[in-house]
């Protein structure tokens, strides 16, 4: 999947250069490439790459930009998260495809910026993993919402907040923010709401 | 299990192959911070005080009927085998190009009817051979499009003849007097990104006519029967949050909340649920509660915290009841629980080795006398891939049986419902 948008180097704020973008249009426009990477280390800790390609640079080298991410309670990625207390496992291993990006999704659990994948069967052949997402924890708003002293749903406020049912989760609000920003600007798609983007995401230890 | 190329994407335009050229941090300003932290979650570090059970190999697999898969299986999709029939027979399930069990179905294979004679299991046939480690939308298969079949299928254990029982379906319920329940598809087809949706229907045998009891479509899964109650959940949201349901007859459903049956009592008059505990402070997903509920009025009898007992923490879903003996799943072992006249409360941890169960214990069978537990572990050795084993441990000396080895795939035949 290519996107066509103008280059502004990395000195200027993601912000700036989207306002900026708005006023430079195709001028001098290039392609990248883009797709995202979960390396898995630990459920709490782990890292979540953005990859991209300028097909207008030298050699076209690989630019990474990445974010400690975490994924899931446990290391089996065949496990399904349930209120049973069942612990959901880390996202399983393998190639995806982008089901749609969200500014403002709206769901029971997950609100704010979101990345949806498609559904996959997990290495022991038989277990379904669905509704597999890049989230955080805001509000629809993209804000924090946090009025209890405990782990508010929609607050980003500790290291805890890494452990999901199996999603991978970023922190908010910024590092959610610049992986929005990249996927935007660099390579991803600019469009929002539920779509077939072809942007991937590759999942490996 | 890395897989690190992308191919051609639906639109026709390449995602690149993983890095073949320089790897450059372009990260002046905006990568992560250092990585630093904690908490990992998973596997937890070992609690303190308890010895790993010693397990010995002991050729065969523990009583009772099994579906098996091997890992090692080339060529077509692999399909189920059922061990343990009567006369050490293996029987292979389902029709070629289909599998035995159902991604639908949580992974439970099946259950066997009351009487000894039947079992109904969920299969699945996709409808195409697809490649699970890649994008399924890179193999052709759009959102939405059709990704498989789930039907059940009766097999006779005296015949040995397996037949479709219903197509576009899956999760069975069978009640000790023969009536049967499972989900019921809107269409047979499901799709990739979209709900399985449609009612639970009810067979008082398994030729008589299907009645509807849900009220309402919905992404049902049949769990099984306490006494004449049927338990359901209904999947929604993301993350697949999950309502329970009793439904008590047609038409007749109350919504129980967003809980979970760990295993329902030997009389089938109570359920031991787990739900969301209050006021936690801590991650959301591990504030889990135990509670002993009435079926018939949902009058809860006592409360377990698992903030009391540290042992608790590891605790999962499954379980299994026996006199006043529960054996529940934990992320090291086995969990032993009580239920008496005091209430619920926990007894001991049987731990397994970590080393070569990383992942604990699943769904641990109690034996009728309450002295066996059979469960089931992935298995870690060397660089050899995860793989499922069969662990049989006596309780009173807290040794194992190790059975079954490198398997891809095992689980038991075992219905919930009860009384049995």
């Amino acid at each position: 999947m290519k996107s066509v948008q103008r280059r502004w180097g990395w000195l200027v704020p993601p912000t700036a250069i989207a306002l900026v973008l708005s006023i430079a249009g195709q001028a001098g426009a290039v392609q990248y490439d883009g797709w995202f990477v979960f390396d898995r280390n630990t459920n709490a800790n782990s890292r979540l790459y953005w990859n991209y390609v300028d097909w207008d640079e030298p050699y076209q080298p690989l630019h990474q930009i990445y974010w400690k991410a975490g994924s899931g309670q446990t290391t089996n990625e065949c496990n399904k998260w349930r209120r049973t207390g069942d612990k959901g496992g880390w996202l399983p291993a393998g190639s995806y495809v982008l089901k749609g990006m969200f500014d403002n999704y709206d769901g029971s659990l997950i609100k704010g910026r979101a990345f949806w994948f498609e559904d996959k069967v997990c290495n022991d052949g038989v277990t379904l993993r669905s509704e597999l997402f890049i989230h955080t924890e805001e509000t629809r708003s993209q804000t924090q919402s946090c009025p209890t002293s405990g782990d508010d749903p929609w607050c980003w406020e500790a290291t805890w907040d890494f452990i999901s049912n199996g999603c991978i989760k970023v922190e908010a609000p910024h590092n959610i923010g610049t992986a929005h920003w990249y996927y935007h600007n660099t390579g991803g798609d600019s469009r929002h709401g539920e779509y077939y983007g072809g942007v991937g995401l590759v999942v490996h230890d | 299990m890395g897989v690190l190329v992308l191919v051609a994407v639906g639109c026709g335009e390449p995602i690149p192959q993983a890095p073949t050229t320089p790897i450059t941090d372009s990260g002046p300003t905006l990568t992560s911070p250092p990585l630093t932290d904690p908490g990992q979650a998973a596997p937890p570090s070992s609690l303190p005080g308890h010895k790993p059970m010693a397990v010995e190999d002991v050729p065969g697999l523990p009583e009772g009927l099994w579906v098996a898969r091997d890992y090692d299986t080339k060529g077509a999709k692999p399909r189920g085998v059922l061990e343990g029939a009567k006369g050490g027979r293996s029987i292979v399930l389902g029709l070629e190009g289909s599998q035995a069990v159902d991604p639908l179905s949580g992974g439970g294979p099946g259950v066997q009817s009351p009487d000894g004679r039947y079992v109904v299991y969920n299969s699945w046939t996709e409808v195409k051979q697809l490649d699970h480690s890649q994008s399924l939308v890179e193999q052709g298969i759009d959102f939405g499009d059709p990704v498989a079949t789930p039907s059940l299928r009766l097999l006779d254990l005296e015949t040995g003849e397996d037949r479709l029982f219903e197509q576009g379906a899956h999760t069975i319920a069978w009640r000790r007097d023969g009536t049967i329940a499972y989900m019921k598809g809107d269409e047979s087809f499901k799709r990739l990104n979209v709900p399985y949706t449609g009612q639970v229907v009810v067979r008082s045998s398994l030729d008589a006519p299907a009645e509807v009891w849900t009220t309402e479509p919905g992404d049902y899964m049949v769990y099984g029967w306490a006494g004449e109650t049927l338990l359901v959940y209904r999947l929604f949201g993301e993350l697949q949050s999950a309502d329970l349901l009793a439904l008590d007859s047609a038409g007749k459903v109350r919504l129980l909340g967003q809980l979970g049956v760990m295993t329902i009592s030997p009389d089938g008059e109570r359920l031991l649920v787990a739900g969301a505990l209050e006021n936690f402070v801590g991650p959301a997903e591990l504030a889990i509660e135990y509670r002993i509920v009435r079926v018939a009025d949902w009058e809860t009898e006592s409360i377990l915290d698992p903030t009391s007992v540290p042992e608790l923490q590891g605790v999962s879903g499954s379980a299994t009841w026996v006199g006043d003996l529960v054996a529940a799943a934990h992320a090291e072992g086995v969990a032993l629980l009580r239920v008496d006249e005091a209430g619920i409360s926990f007894d001991r941890l049987l731990k397994l080795d970590l080393k070569h169960y990383p992942y604990g214990a699943e769904g641990p069978l109690l034996s009728a006398d309450g002295t066996q537990v059979v469960t089931l572990a992935t298995e870690t050795r060397g660089n050899s891939p995860h793989r499922y084993v069969a662990l049989s441990c006596d309780l009173v000396k807290e040794k194992c049986k190790r059975q079954a080895p490198a398997q891809q795939f095992l689980a038991p035949i075992y219905n919930p419902s009860r009384p049995l």
